[in-house]
């Protein structure tokens, strides 16, 4: 699942993601990524942290803190790169922490870590 | 050991001199006592002597040794004499009473000539003195002779019969002399005694206001400036006028103490004042640049946003092209638009640090209001048909202001692309250029202005949004998706509006659209003093 505000980050980051193999479902914005995240139960999520109502960093601990949802990776996608956030991105629990503008071939290279094992 | 204090050094110097000045007094009278008591002795013994040989000449004449002799006795012994002796001119012994034993001259000086006499000093070998008064006895018929020059004669002729010698002793001189003496030295004392207690109480009242000068200075040395010196303020002396000028100094000390006090009180004050103007300015300061690093974050958050978009589609296009070409077209066309976001990103921004900076060069005129506002309208009238929205301008008066055209242009250009932005498609947008004059004639008086409002029939923006939407990149909270913008275009707006002296606001109730207006003060200097300058010229011609 992808959950950012910005129109053409998800519809470039969904062509990836097909590309790869995988399905892809996105949101514009936290409250929007929840809902989808309890109905779709999706395997991944691409966070962007700064977005209307709830950021990327509350959406993420509200992932990593149900029973239910815990197990699914999250990627953090921010536009603010600072040692601070990244050490809040972890904080909050999530997998991976990547800043804008990001790597295609890095996002690739990513997902098939976390969902297949290996590179 | 203390020393002893003014009052007793003075008692103990008078008493000294006194005592001094005394012991001299005392001797000096003592001689001079001596001397007269001597004289007067020595005086009356010679009458004595005298009148002796006056009455027994004869006897002395006949030179009847028995008979001399009883009548020596007597004389000694009637006139308490030491001794008498007669003596003839060779110096054998007529008659003589008990002499002291070695009996013999101090000095062969004579101690003092009288009239008749001879007067010497005798020592005896008991060590008594005696006063001896030598009488010639002398041959004239009568012996009653009391002329000096004949009696001299007659001594010196050798016609003396012989020399009567009568002894006194000096003790009894001498004993009424220290009886003098014990009686003067009791009184003298008394009234050396008498004299130094008058010193001392006189020296105490003198003494007394300066002891309390002492005590006074030390207690204004350890702080205490209350005190004023009692004693001896009223005095006549140098002393009282120590007194007063030691409590005018004092006095003189409280007030510059009090006005050192005040004036401290006042620094005090000063100080605290300044630190917190000082607190409050770094407070400023501090929130000025927590607002600048959040400005920069979002800048940077801006500027990444489309660099993403680009980046990533880039790539895409690169690596794993889509077989799809409309989607490469679509791709391609995304990295379009996101570098003109770019681009008007950074120009906005430019603007407006040129803005706030000071370094953006503004062209002054005076204009119509309606030109920039009629300029920026036609610009938007294409964008306004493609969305089937219909745009008014409703400009009736002229109204001449003094502003750059270009940036007013700017500022009614951002208003209308925003509210095309949110007006429906066949909405209405409408601007209108009004003239305020509060005078209703020329444009004379502070406080006139012209408005140019942009209205919509949009969704209109929430109450609590309202006062932010002038911020930099502030976004409302119900601003659709999609509805791309740099977020600097109200901010630009409001900067360009203010330089110009005048205010910038929105009005909007929630699903009825939004007004926003703006104002410029109206070039009325120029018109303001060519009216006046007429006016008088008509003055004058009445």
């Amino acid at each position: 699942m992808i959950c950012d505000d910005e129109p053409a980050i998800c519809e470039s980051v969904s062509f990836i993601v097909d590309q790869e193999g995988y399905e892809a479902v996105t949101a514009e914005d936290g409250d929007e990524g929840l809902r989808l995240i309890r109905t779709s139960a999706p395997d991944l999520v691409l966070l962007d942290v700064m977005m209307p109502g709830m950021t990327g960093f509350e959406l993420c601990r509200e992932i990593k803190s149900h029973e239910a949802t815990r197990d699914i990776y999250v990627i953090l996608l921010t536009a603010a790169g600072q040692e601070r956030d990244r050490t809040d991105g972890y904080a909050s629990g999530a997998d991976e922490y990547m800043t804008k503008p990001f790597s295609p071939r890095m996002l690739r290279q990513r997902l098939h870590e976390l969902l297949d094992g290996s590179p | 050991m203390r020393r002893p204090g003014i009052v007793a050094t003075f008692a103990i110097s008078s008493a000294a001199i006194l005592f001094v000045l005394g012991i001299a007094v005392t001797a000096y009278s003592l001689m001079q006592i001596r001397s007269v008591l001597y004289d007067e002795a020595q005086r009356r013994v010679e009458a004595q002597a005298l009148n002796w040989i006056e009455a027994n000449t004869p006897q002395i004449v006949l030179a009847n040794a028995d008979v001399l002799s009883r009548l020596i006795a007597d004389f000694a012994a009637r006139e308490r004499l030491a001794y008498a002796l007669l003596e003839d001119p060779a110096g054998r012994v007529l008659a003589q009473t008990t002499v002291p034993a070695d009996l013999r001259s101090e000095s062969s000086d004579i101690v003092a000539t009288t009239a008749r006499s001879r007067v010497y000093g005798m020592m005896a070998a008991d060590g008594v003195h005696y006063l001896e008064v030598a009488t010639p006895v002398s041959a004239s018929g009568t012996g009653m002779s009391r002329d000096l020059s004949s009696m001299f004669s007659i001594v010196s002729g050798g016609q003396s019969l012989a020399t009567l010698r009568v002894g006194i002793d000096t003790r009894e001189l001498e004993g009424r002399l220290r009886a003098l003496v014990w009686t003067n030295a009791p009184l003298y004392s008394g009234l050396v005694l008498l004299a130094v207690v008058i010193q001392v109480v006189l020296m105490r009242r003198l003494v007394r206001p300066i002891a309390a000068i002492g005590r006074a200075a030390r207690s204004v040395a350890a702080g205490d400036l209350s005190t004023a010196v009692a004693p001896g303020a009223t005095l006549e002396n140098e002393v009282g006028e120590l007194v007063r000028n030691f409590n005018d100094m004092v006095a003189r000390l409280e007030e510059n103490r009090t006005d050192m006090q005040a004036l401290h009180a006042g620094l005090e004050h000063k100080v605290w004042e300044r630190t917190a103007q000082l607190e409050a300015l770094n407070a400023k300061l501090v929130e000025a640049d927590r607002l600048k690093s959040e400005f920069l974050s979002t800048v940077s958050h801006e500027f990444r946003t489309p660099l993403t978009s680009i980046k990533a589609f880039a790539e895409i296009l690169l690596d794993a092209p889509p077989e799809d070409r409309q989607q490469r077209q679509r791709f391609l066309g995304i990295i379009d638009s996101e570098s003109d976001r770019l681009t008007r990103l950074l120009s906005d921004l430019l603007d407006l640090a040129k803005i706030e900076s000071g370094f953006l060069e503004w062209r002054f005129a005076e204009i119509d209001v309606r030109e920039p506002v009629q300029q920026a309208v036609a610009a938007m009238m294409a964008s306004a048909r493609a969305k089937d929205i219909s745009l008014e301008l409703s400009a009736p008066v002229s109204c001449q202001v003094r502003v750059d055209g270009d940036r007013i242009q700017q500022v009614v250009n951002n208003l209308l692309s925003n509210a095309l932005k949110f007006c429906p498609e066949g909405g209405r947008v409408s601007v209108s250029v009004e003239c305020f004059e509060p005078r209703g004639r020329t444009c004379t008086a502070d406080g006139s202005y012209a408005r140019v409002s942009v209205s919509d029939t949009g969704s209109g923006i929430p109450q609590a949004d309202l006062p932010r939407i002038f911020d930099r990149f502030f976004r409302g909270s119900n601003v659709a998706r999609g509805v791309k913008g740099t977020g600097l275009g109200l901010a630009i707006s409001r900067e360009i509006v203010l330089r110009h002296g005048g205010e910038i606001w929105a009005e909007s109730e929630p699903g009825r659209g939004s007004v926003f207006r703006f104002t410029v003060p109206l070039a009325a200097v120029k018109d303001n003093a060519a009216t006046a300058n007429v006016s008088e010229e008509w003055g004058h011609h009445e």
